[in-house]
C-alpha cells in the first residue's frame, strides 16, 4: 500500500466539540493527516505516533499524539498493514509488535475456546455415562415382577408372525432345551415360557420377564438341536440380563432414572408397550448382545451342551445367510457375526472341558415337524 | 455529564439526513418526539409508536436480511423493525420505549455503539443494528451473549430503566454489568469479578455481596448508564404482590 491511502475512522481531541469526531485518515508522506466531518483538519506525524490495539472488538488500531492531546483511531484491517508501510516505514517496529501481539492472544484465545469446548463434552459425556449407568442400576433393583408385567403387556400388544405352534414334537424337543438350560440360567429365578410360532423367519426374540418367541424358521435352519440350544440360550440371557427393560428405562431418559427411583413403572410400561409396537423392545445394542453371549457360552457349558453350537450357528447362517430363507431378520437384528462368532470360541476355550450329556431328543423328527408343524409321523 | 432534567433539543448539525427531534418528560417517562422531513424515514423497533401525522406510511419487515435480523433477535430485539415514511408530506411521530426510563440520542459517525439487550429504541437512514457475539464475556456477564451493535452514519436513540448518566471514560472505569446501557466501540472491555479482592472474599461479594460482575472498560469513550435495574425493582416489588389463593 502506498502513501496516500484514506481511510474511515474517527479522532479524539479537545479542539473538537464533544471531544471526539468521525473522521477520514489519510495516510501523507510525513504523518497521518485526519479531517472532521466539520471540516476541521489534524495531523500526527509518524515519528510522534504511538500504536496501540483496543477497542470493543480488539481490533480498533489508535494512533495517539504526544501527551495523548490527540488520538485517532480507525477499525479497517487495512490500516494496520498500510501503517507499516507509510512514511517509509518509520512504524514498522510498532507495527509488527502489535502484529505478533494480535497473533498471540488469538492462538491462546483459540486455545481457552478449545479447552472450554473439550471441558464441555467431557462434562457432557460424563453427565451421560453417569445416567446411563444410574438407569441400569436402578432398573436392577426393581422387582422381576415388574420385567413380567411389562413382558405381559408387550407380548399382547405385538404382533405375532405366524400362528401359535402346537405340534407336539416341536414343544417337546424345544422344552426339553429349555428345562435343561433353565437351572443354569443366572440372577433372579424365572418361568421362561417359549411360543413357538410358524413362520419362515430365522429368528428368535426375547421379551423382559422371559417371554421368548422362536420361528420355526430357525428350527429349519438350525443344523443341531444344540445350535438351537444356544440361541434359546443367548435370548434367555436377554431376559436374565434384564436387557429389555434397560432399554427401556433408557428410551425414557431422565424422567424415568427418577420414576425408577421412586418405584413408580407405569411410564416404564407405558414405553415398553410402544417399543414393543415397532419392534425396538427385541433390537439390542452390540453391548447386551456380546453380554448375553457371554451368558449363553456359559449356561450352554453348564448345562453339558457344546457351547461353541452357537457360533456354529451363527457360521452357517454367514455362510448360507443368502440361502437360508429369512435368515436377513437375524442378520439385521444381530450384527457383527464374525467377531462374535470368535469371541464365543475364545470363551469356550477358556472354559475349558465340560462334561456333555446327550439330548434325548430325534432331531431329524424335529426337522421335519419344523418343516411341517402338525405333521402325522408314519412310524411312530 | 449533563443535566439530565431539562429537554434537549436535538439539532440540525448535518442537514443531509439528521433527524429533527425532541426528547421530553425525561428522566423518567422519557418520550421521543420526530418532525421528519418529506421523504425521511425512521425505523423503530415495533410497538414503540404512540402517535403518529397521518402522512406517515408504516412499514413492518426484516431489515438487513436474516443474518442481521437473527443477530437482533439475539441481542433482545424483535426480528422486525417498524420503517416510518413521510410518504405523504412531513409529519410527526412519538415513540415511547417499553420501560420507564430515559431516552438519549447518539449521531453515529461511521463509528460503532454498542447496546445492551432490549436497548434500543429508533435509528435514522444509514445506521445499521445487528448482533454481536460476545463468547465467554456474555456468558458470565449474565446479561446475554450477544450485544447489539449500531454502527454507520446517522442518529441512533436508545433507552434505558431509570435515569441515563453518561460517563466519558479517559482511562479506565469499572460499571456493573446490568447498568450499562451503552457504550462507544473505541472502548475495550471485559467481565471480571471486582478486581482487587483477595480469591475468598471475591466469591463472598459474588455470591452474597450482590456485587458480582463488573465491565471493566480500558480506553478512551463514552459510557451510558442507567440509574435503575429491573432486575433489583421486581425483588422489592415481589412481597407486596397480591397472591391468588386457589380455591380447591
Amino acid at each position: 500500500m502506498v502513501s496516500g491511502s484514506t481511510f474511515q475512522g474517527g479522532l479524539f481531541s479537545d479542539d473538537v466539540l464533544g471531544k471526539r469526531a468521525g473522521a477520514t485518515l489519510r495516510l501523507g508522506a510525513y504523518g497521518i493527516e485526519a479531517e472532521t466531518l466539520h471540516g476541521q483538519s489534524f495531523s500526527l506525524p509518524y515519528d510522534e505516533c504511538q500504536l496501540e490495539v483496543g477497542g470493543a472488538s480488539g481490533r480498533m488500531v489508535f494512533c495517539h499524539g504526544p501527551h495523548r492531546t490527540l488520538t485517532l483511531f480507525c477499525e479497517d484491517p487495512a490500516f494496520l498493514p498500510a501503517l507499516a508501510h507509510a512514511g517509509h516505514g518509520r512504524l514498522l517496529g510498532q507495527v509488527t509488535r502489535l502484529t505478533q501481539d494480535a497473533r498471540r492472544e488469538r492462538t491462546q484465545s483459540l486455545l481457552r475456546g478449545l479447552l472450554a469446548l473439550l471441558v464441555l463434552v467431557l462434562v457432557g459425556y460424563g453427565a451421560y455415562r453417569g445416567f446411563a449407568y444410574a438407569t441400569s442400576h436402578s432398573v436392577e433393583a426393581l422387582p422381576i415382577a415388574i420385567d413380567e408385567q411389562v413382558g405381559k403387556l408387550a407380548m399382547e400388544s405385538m404382533p405375532l408372525e405366524g400362528p401359535k405352534v402346537t405340534d407336539p414334537v416341536l414343544v417337546q424337543a424345544v422344552d426339553e432345551l429349555v428345562s435343561r438350560l433353565k437351572p443354569h440360567a443366572g440372577g433372579t429365578p424365572m418361568t421362561f415360557e417359549v411360543t413357538i410360532v410358524d413362520a419362515p423367519i430365522v429368528n428368535a426374540y426375547c421379551l423382559p420377564g422371559g417371554k421368548i418367541v422362536l420361528f420355526t424358521g430357525l428350527l429349519k435352519a438350525a443344523k443341531a438341536p444344540e445350535q438351537v440350544a444356544g440361541v434359546l440360550a443367548h435370548e434367555m440371557a436377554h431376559a436374565t440380563l434384564r436387557h429389555g427393560i434397560k432399554r427401556i428405562a433408557n428410551s425414557l431418559g431422565l424422567i424415568a432414572g427418577v420414576n425408577l427411583l421412586l418405584g413408580d413403572t407405569s411410564g416404564l410400561v407405558a414405553v415398553a408397550v410402544e417399543l414393543a409396537q415397532h419392534g425396538l423392545l427385541t433390537s439390542h445394542d452390540r453391548e447386551q448382545e456380546t453380554a448375553s453371549d457371554v451368558e449363553a457360552v456359559r449356561m450352554m457349558a453348564a448345562a453339558g451342551l457344546a457351547p461353541t453350537a452357537l457360533a456354529d450357528f451363527f457360521a452357517l447362517l454367514e455362510k448360507d445367510g443368502a440361502e437360508v430363507p429369512g435368515a436377513i431378520a437375524w442378520l439385521a437384528s444381530h450384527p457383527q457375526l464374525a467377531d462374535r462368532q470368535q469371541e464365543i470360541r475364545q470363551r469356550s476355550e477358556k472354559l475349558g472341558a465340560f462334561q456333555p450329556r446327550a439330548l434325548t431328543q430325534d432331531w431329524e423328527q424335529v426337522s421335519r415337524h419344523a418343516k411341517q408343524p402338525g405333521l402325522q409321523d408314519s412310524k411312530p | 455529564m449533563q443535566d439530565q432534567a431539562i429537554a434537549v433539543r436535538g439539532t440540525t448539525s448535518l442537514a443531509t439526513q439528521s433527524l429533527d427531534h425532541d426528547i421530553s418528560l425525561r428522566p423518567d417517562f422519557a418520550l421521543l418526539s420526530v418532525r421528519l422531513r418529506p421523504g425521511q424515514k425512521i425505523l423503530a423497533e415495533p410497538s414503540a409508536m404512540a402517535t403518529m401525522s397521518p402522512t406517515l406510511e408504516l412499514k413492518a419487515g426484516m431489515r438487513g436480511g436474516v443474518g442481521r435480523s437473527l443477530g437482533r433477535m439475539l441481542g433482545g430485539e424483535s426480528l422486525i423493525v417498524n420503517t416510518f415514511t413521510a410518504k405523504h408530506g412531513a409529519g410527526e411521530l412519538d415513540l415511547a420505549p417499553a420501560s420507564p426510563g430515559d431516552v438519549m440520542h447518539y449521531r453515529l459517525q461511521g463509528n460503532s455503539l454498542m447496546l445492551q439487550r432490549g436497548g434500543f429504541l429508533a435509528h435514522s437512514e444509514g445506521v445499521e443494528l445487528t448482533g454481536k457475539w460476545q463468547g465467554a464475556k456474555g456468558f458470565f456477564s449474565g446479561e446475554g451473549l450477544v450485544l447489539l451493535k449500531a454502527s454507520g452514519n446517522g442518529d441512533l436513540f436508545f433507552n434505558s430503566y431509570g435515569a441515563i448518566l453518561e460517563i466519558d471514560v479517559t482511562d479506565g472505569y469499572l460499571v456493573d454489568t446490568s447498568y450499562v446501557v451503552a457504550f462507544e466501540d473505541t472502548l475495550q472491555y471485559n467481565v471480571t469479578v471486582l478486581p482487587g479482592l483477595r480469591p475468598g472474599s471475591k466469591l463472598k461479594t459474588l455470591f452474597f455481596g450482590g456485587e458480582g460482575l463488573v465491565c471493566n472498560f480500558r480506553g478512551r469513550g463514552k459510557v451510558w448508564v442507567q440509574t435503575r435495574t429491573a432486575a433489583p425493582f421486581l425483588k422489592w416489588v415481589h412481597p407486596f404482590r397480591p397472591v391468588q389463593r386457589s380455591r380447591s
